[in-house]
């Protein structure tokens, strides 16, 4: 089959880099205090990050460049490698005895969090499943309980680092997933309530997670870790308001507002650019993955609809669920916010994703406004 | 070669109508109304009857009959027939000279916005494309059923009511209609069966199925697949159309419409008892699911009408039996097919009969005959035919008009031919009683001879 390309979705792209340039003033902003503190340079996290962003524009243009559907072909060994990675990151971690969750892979230069690497591997697997069994996913036995497995595999061994708040999402895309491939409603809320199980046992096991629940419940009560963070939090955004202290002036990032550089970034920015800050960068969020969900209309196949569905969910995903955390509608979770925290994994699978994605648009066809007769 | 977008563009480009029959005719006045330079040309001098020669005068289309003058090639584009081979001359020439060839399926969807369910495969794809229709004619729609079944397509584009509600065009296409269709692209497509016995005729097996898969070749995520399950040869189908699949295996199929041995099922609930249905026999149960598969997205949302459609669709399964004795498939036994052609008793019929097989054929001919031209039906017969058995009263007369051109045998009745066929013909032939003739000589109707010939082929030694 012959297949004419097309060029490259431009408002993805600029979106994306829009994003990126904004998260760098902002990282650099959020981190210097904290950069000067613990190593003498304010521009310690800045020239890091720009590095992991040097590696992920190259592994983005390499996967604009690279057919996506050799990704489907790859899907088997992209998935076990995947696993193999996450049983790496446990094993390396057990061998050693250390107390911090298992979530990094040393490899000598730089450190991998396996957890998004696993995340990108699920969603391929997971497309070219659903791409390949069709409406054979409405079987419970050969269809979809094979596709839970896989998953369950790959979530339970980032559950174990542990990971609870990847694992979600990574669950969460799964789902979304799924009911796009059109696994039956009824499946998927069994399932769902069977995941809710064993995710309240696993919180009400796990003495950190009941705890965070707590102080999620009521912040104020906990005058320490958690419940100090996201009350440190919700002060930058009260400082900030609606036009912010201005770029630069946040008084929370000075040692006060833990993480003001990853988990937490989006406090700064609310506090420097206040509400209309926040508001623009969940606005560009937003377009983005509207962006994201019109290509995903105009895929030239099923497996590229559903990888570009994958990929932009987890992106946006992440932005939503940063921005609840920050502002104290979720519970305390440690989720970067895509392109703008600092933490290299997920900024460079981040714009891998966007690379994949930006590949597949290069193949769409113009049927956006086709309707489906399905 | 331009693409299609470009080849799309028809005003002021002048193109050639190849084939002058059936569908060409319908092709050049949609060629005409776009505003093309149009030039019909047919290698057989009577292809035109007097009628239709006084339409294309009056419309203004310049046109040929008998042979192919060279003005054919002063085209940027042509419209092939399905019925010209790829070996004519004509069709060589076209090639060496670089001008683009479509099919008159690919042009009609040019001009069609409203969704298309094309139907193909080796058996049942007039009973399916029926049945379709059928199951749309409600208020809701205005299915056109078109393509291999009486109207062309493109006399459908044509004759269309622009008011109509909803309109949807039921295409019935054979292999050869899906030849040359470089962008045809059914919203939903229904891929039947295809029977692996047709090697004599065509180079390879992958050929012929090659050709039967170009209903999906240019589909989308947008668009839907429907194929048998239970074909082996359709089980591993590549596409990029959403697939889904229905099967006579209960508990195999995922698709909506599914099969529990003993009632049709809507989403996993008994929607009708095979015992109810019009339509009898296994292939029919087939067409039933593929035909109700197909039009699942079309049913309305809203409770009330859907209620509404779903009666509609009870009423046309309890009533509906089928178009008998119109290339009726019969039966297989032991590899060979028995069609039942009892309603073709005049020579168009017989050309279009047996020119909708590729398999070699035993042709039933005879009866009472009503003064048709048989020698009109030596080229087909020498192409297509293995075996000409002719029978009935004006036998002797029909031998008259074939021989010596066509070796053929007599025969008293049906039941000397049938006899005759299943001891002679191989696995992979058809047997096509297509008389060409009235029925009086032997029957009170063209129904009552159909009924015997089935009664026969049920008899037969499996």
């Amino acid at each position: 089959m012959k297949r004419t390309r097309t060029p490259y979705d431009r408002p993805t792209f600029i979106l994306t880099f829009l994003l990126i340039g904004f998260g760098m003033v902002m990282l650099y902003s959020a981190s210097s205090t904290i950069a000067v503190d613990e190593f003498g340079s304010a521009g310690y996290f800045l020239k890091r990050h720009i590095v992991r962003f040097l590696i992920g524009a190259v592994l983005m243009v390499g996967f604009m460049r690279f057919n996506y559907r050799y990704l489907e072909k790859l899907s088997p060994l992209i998935y076990l490698g995947s696993v193999l990675l996450l049983l790496a990151t446990l094993g390396y971690s057990w061998s050693h005895h250390l107390d911090s969750p298992a979530r990094w892979l040393h490899l000598g230069l730089f450190n991998v969090q396996t957890a998004d690497v696993a995340k990108f591997a699920m969603v391929v697997y997971l497309a070219a499943y659903l791409a390949h069994r069709q409406e054979g996913i409405r079987d419970l036995k050969h269809g979809l309980l094979p596709a839970l497995i896989m998953m369950s595999i790959c979530i339970g061994l980032i559950i174990i680092q542990p990971d609870f708040s990847t694992a979600f999402t990574i669950g969460a895309i799964a789902f979304i997933l799924l009911y796009l491939g059109r696994a039956k409603v009824g499946h998927l809320l069994a399932v769902v309530a069977v995941f809710a199980v064993i995710g309240a046992s696993v919180v009400y096991t796990s003495p950190y997670k009941l705890q965070r629940l707590e102080t999620y419940l009521n912040p104020g009560a906990d005058g320490s870790n958690t419940g100090y963070q996201i009350t440190q939090s919700l002060i930058s955004l009260g400082n900030g308001g609606l036009l912010g202290m201005g770029l630069g002036d946040s008084y929370e990032k000075n040692l006060f507002l833990p993480e003001p550089h990853t988990d937490f970034i989006f406090a700064i920015i609310g506090e420097e650019l206040g509400f209309i800050g926040t508001a623009g960068i969940l606005t560009l969020f937003l377009l983005l993955y509207m962006q994201i969900l019109r290509l995903a209309r105009s895929a030239p196949d099923l497996f590229g609809m559903y990888l570009t569905v994958g990929l932009g969910t987890a992106i946006f995903l992440y932005a939503v669920i940063h921005a609840g955390v920050v502002t104290g509608l979720l519970p305390t979770t440690g989720l970067p916010l895509p392109f703008i925290s600092y933490g290299g994994s997920h900024l460079i699978t981040s714009m891998v994703s966007i690379g994949v994605i930006l590949n597949i648009s290069s193949y769409r066809s113009d049927d956006e406004e086709r309707r489906a007769w399905w | 070669m331009e693409s299609v977008n470009q080849l799309q563009s028809l005003d002021d480009r002048r193109v050639t109508v190849l084939g002058a029959r059936r569908s060409g005719l319908a092709a050049a006045e949609l060629l005409q109304h776009a505003g093309a330079r149009v030039f019909l040309s047919d290698v057989s001098a009577d292809a035109l009857t007097e009628q239709e020669e006084r339409v294309l005068h009056g419309q203004g289309i310049p046109f040929e009959t008998g042979g192919h003058s060279d003005r054919v090639y002063e085209a940027s584009l042509a419209i092939v027939s399905p019925g010209i081979p790829a070996s004519a001359p004509v069709i060589r020439e076209m090639e060496s000279r670089d001008i683009p060839m479509i099919s008159e399926i690919e042009l009609a969807s040019w001009f069609v916005e409203d969704p298309v369910i094309a139907i193909t495969g080796s058996n049942g794809k007039t009973t399916t494309s029926t049945l379709i229709a059928e199951f749309l004619g409600t208020q809701f729609y205005t299915p056109y059923l078109c393509g291999n079944i009486g109207n062309s397509f493109a006399d459908a584009v044509n004759s269309r009511d622009e008011q109509a509600v909803s309109p949807v065009y039921v295409v019935e296409v054979s292999s050869f209609q899906l030849e040359r269709v470089p962008g045809f692209r059914p919203d939903v497509g229904v891929f039947l069966n295809v029977t692996p016995d047709h090697l004599d005729r065509y180079e390879s097996f992958r050929d012929y199925l090659a050709a039967k898969l170009n209903i999906t070749v240019h589909q989308t995520t947008r668009d839907l697949l429907v194929y048998n399950m239970d074909d082996p040869e359709l089980s591993a189908i590549e596409t990029r159309a959403r697939l889904r699949g229905f099967s006579l295996i209960p508990g195999r199929s995922q698709a909506p419409f599914t099969w529990d041995g003993t009632s049709v099922l809507l989403d996993q609930q008994p929607l009708l008892p095979y015992a109810e249905c019009a339509l009898r026999g296994q292939h029919n149960l087939a067409n039933i699911l593929a035909g109700l598969n197909a039009i699942a997205g079309f049913i309305p949302s809203d409770p009330d009408q859907r209620q509404e459609f779903l009666d509609h669709l009870l009423h046309v399964l309890r009533h509906f039996s089928g178009i008998a004795h119109r290339l009726e498939y019969v039966e297989t036994v032991r590899g060979v097919a028995y069609y039942n052609d009892s309603k073709a008793t005049n020579i168009n019929s017989v050309e279009y009969a047996i020119g909708s097989f590729r398999n070699p054929i035993f042709l039933i001919l005879g009866g009472y005959d009503k003064n048709g031209d048989f020698t009109r039906l030596i080229p087909g017969i020498k192409k297509y035919v293995k075996e000409t058995l002719v029978i009935g009263r004006d036998r002797f007369k029909i031998r008259a008009m074939l021989e010596p051109e066509v070796p053929l045998r007599l025969m008293e009745g049906l039941a000397d031919a049938i006899a005759y066929s299943s001891a002679h013909a191989a696995t992979g032939d058809v047997v096509l009683l297509s008389p060409g003739c009235a029925s009086f000589d032997q029957y009170n109707n063209y129904e009552e001879r159909g009924n015997h010939f089935k009664q026969l082929v049920e008899q037969l030694p499996s």
